[in-house]
């Protein structure tokens, strides 16, 4: 009879699953949810944009050359006579697509990379994690920079260059929480009855580690920005005439006299960082509520 | 502590030397050499060259020859500058290479330390006013927008608009050729040292021996100088470490921006020509100094922090 009180519990109108309160505290923070809107509709705007401005982003036109903003350019043109709103725009949308290409790969990586040290333990883990410390040692940005001149240097390459050194924090954090997972009693029901190992980590281990994964996700993809724009300034990752933000901006760093070629894509990408860090925050007192 | 330090430095070594493994087996590796370039080479031209360069010995030779060579603090020579020893390039008799970046970064920490400690400190025991605020909110702006954007923005508005400063260059690393990079360098990492100083000193202030001592009525002084600033100081210090790897990485950020001629210069230099030799230099080179950092940060750990003393 002990256990019926408890049975009734579940089906009690007061207990919100998980993720509809997570959902309501979130949307109750302006802030996160503003952040969230403004990268919604930068998003759009990078895919939108190009498709429809009537002008190619490649397009030189040699008669409007170093132009400040006006109606006919919003952000002015650059030293080609190429419209800048289109290219910040373009740019964006290769900026976006590395860094979530980059920040899925981190992911994927560092949780199965972490959950499997976590899981199984013992000289797996301490190896596995010695070479997480290794990795550790190295300057990322020296690293990148070796991968992409032994690899060449192509934007599919730069992203793999920087998704294959961002992944150690994902998976140390990981580990951490496969940790005090495994030795929950419902693993511990699900080795008893003899599920594999495999099953077990896809199954019990990787869900329940969610909510620590989303918020670092939301973390990885503006630092891949910024990495991605840093190798831009070193000439690596995208070339012209394709653009991306961090080519944009230094290019606007050697034509500073226009300063319009610098604030444009300066200033869109503060925004969109700055969103970003409002949004994992958001997020992150909305799966934690001390 | 002796014993703890030769410890620690024992243990630093075999990181090292996978670091230095596994970049020298990455780049030997990969298919393709750099002389394949370009410019097409006589065939003997080319096996001179790669007798020169230790390239034709099989593979494990030219590894414990490279680590020969690293023991006596030699980096190998340059693949773009023919016959030139890395060395003389990283570390120049003149103003160059691994001084300046050094400089830059010795000149953030010197001053971003002690400046975000103090603000820190300001602001935690000046809890909610305008400038705990302004300390919290820098904090997010500036881990958000990297140098990258915020140095060129810096130019933009004191040298290009208000003219006060030059745009870029060493000169002799004069006081107005320097501001502006380590401005923005400090700008980038103190506010990371003021938030942690912040929120650990509210941490201290709260807890139960602080209290005690206030109750036996010690002036506010003494508590902070004598009780709370060793505990205070402890997350602060665990953050230099990583923090240092990053300011020599933001350093050649930095003189990409401000045209300065260190590591950065010779970083893309050695990427557009794949001079493997060179980028191997400068990643092991890096490593190191993370690693030393790292132990120092570890020995200064010890020394503020009695618990950890066994």
């Amino acid at each position: 009879m002990i256990f019926k009180t408890k049975n009734l519990n579940i089906d009690a109108p007061a207990t919100k699953g998980f993720w509809r309160s997570v959902f309501s505290r979130l949307s109750r923070n302006k802030l996160a949810m503003a952040s969230g809107l403004i990268i919604i509709i930068l998003t759009l705007m990078c895919i939108v944009v190009p498709m429809f401005s009537g002008v190619s982003y490649d397009k030189t036109n040699w008669s409007e050359i170093m132009q400040s903003p006006s109606m006919a350019h919003w952000f002015g043109t650059d030293s080609l006579g190429r419209d800048l709103f289109v290219r910040s725009f373009i740019g964006g949308r290769i900026t976006f697509e590395i860094a979530f290409a980059a920040a899925f790969v981190v992911l994927l990586v560092g949780i199965f990379y972490g959950a499997i040290a976590g899981y199984v333990g013992g000289k797996v883990d301490t190896v596995m994690m010695r070479i997480v410390d290794v990795l550790y040692g190295i300057p990322f940005l020296f690293f990148c920079i070796l991968l992409i001149t032994l690899f060449g240097n192509s934007m599919a390459l730069s992203f793999v260059a920087i998704a294959a050194i961002s992944w150690l924090d994902m998976s140390r954090i990981v580990r951490g929480q496969t940790l005090s997972i495994k030795h929950k009693e419902y693993v511990e029901a699900a080795m008893v009855s003899g599920v594999s190992n495999f099953k077990i980590i896809t199954r019990h281990v990787i869900p329940n580690l969610l909510g620590v994964v989303i918020v670092y996700a939301a973390l990885t993809v503006p630092n891949m920005i910024v990495l991605s724009a840093v190798l831009s300034f070193f000439g690596l990752g995208v070339t012209e005439p394709m653009t991306s933000w961090g080519l944009l901006i230094s290019d606007g760093a050697q034509n500073m006299e226009a300063w319009w070629l610098l604030l444009f894509p300066a200033g869109l990408m503060i925004i969109t960082l700055l969103s970003f860090a409002f949004f994992a925050n958001g997020l992150r007192d909305a799966l934690d509520p001390r | 502590m002796l014993k703890f330090a030769i410890k620690r430095i024992l243990v630093s070594i075999p990181t090292l030397l996978a670091i230095i493994t596994l970049v020298f087996f990455l780049v030997h590796i990969t298919p393709g050499n750099p002389f394949d370039g370009e410019r097409a080479l006589s065939p003997e031209a080319l096996k001179s060259l790669m007798a020169q360069y230790r390239l034709d010995l099989p593979l494990w030779q030219q590894y414990l020859l490279y680590l020969n060579d690293l023991i006596h603090g030699s980096f190998g020579i340059s693949m773009k500058y023919l016959g030139q020893p890395i060395n003389h390039l990283l570390f120049p008799d003149n103003m160059g290479g691994f001084w300046v970046t050094l400089r830059l970064s010795i000149y953030t920490m010197a001053i971003a330390v002690p400046f975000g400690i103090i603000c820190g400190a300001y602001a935690g025991l000046h809890k909610n006013s305008w400038f705990d605020k302004l300390v919290v909110s820098s904090n997010i702006f500036f881990t958000a927008v990297p140098t990258m954007v915020t140095g060129p923005l810096c130019v933009l508005v004191f040298a290009v608009t208000l003219r006060l400063l030059p745009a870029g260059g060493w000169g002799d690393g004069d006081i107005a050729h320097l501001f502006l990079p380590v401005l923005v360098l400090i700008l980038a990492y103190t506010p990371t040292i003021a938030f942690v100083t912040r929120g650990s000193i509210i941490d201290v202030l709260n807890s139960n021996y602080i209290r005690t001592a206030r109750a036996k009525g010690l002036p506010t002084k003494k508590i902070l100088f004598k009780h709370a600033i060793r505990p205070t100081l402890l997350p602060v210090i665990s953050l230099l470490g990583p923090m240092f790897a990053g300011i020599l990485v933001g350093a050649v950020v930095t003189e990409q921006i401000f045209t300065l001629p260190g590591l950065g210069v010779l970083t893309t230099n050695a990427a557009t020509n794949r001079d493997y030799n060179m980028i191997m230099a400068i990643t092991i080179l890096g490593s190191i100094l993370t690693i030393v950092f790292n132990i120092i940060v570890d020995l200064l750990y010890m020394v503020l922090d009695p618990k950890i003393k066994q």
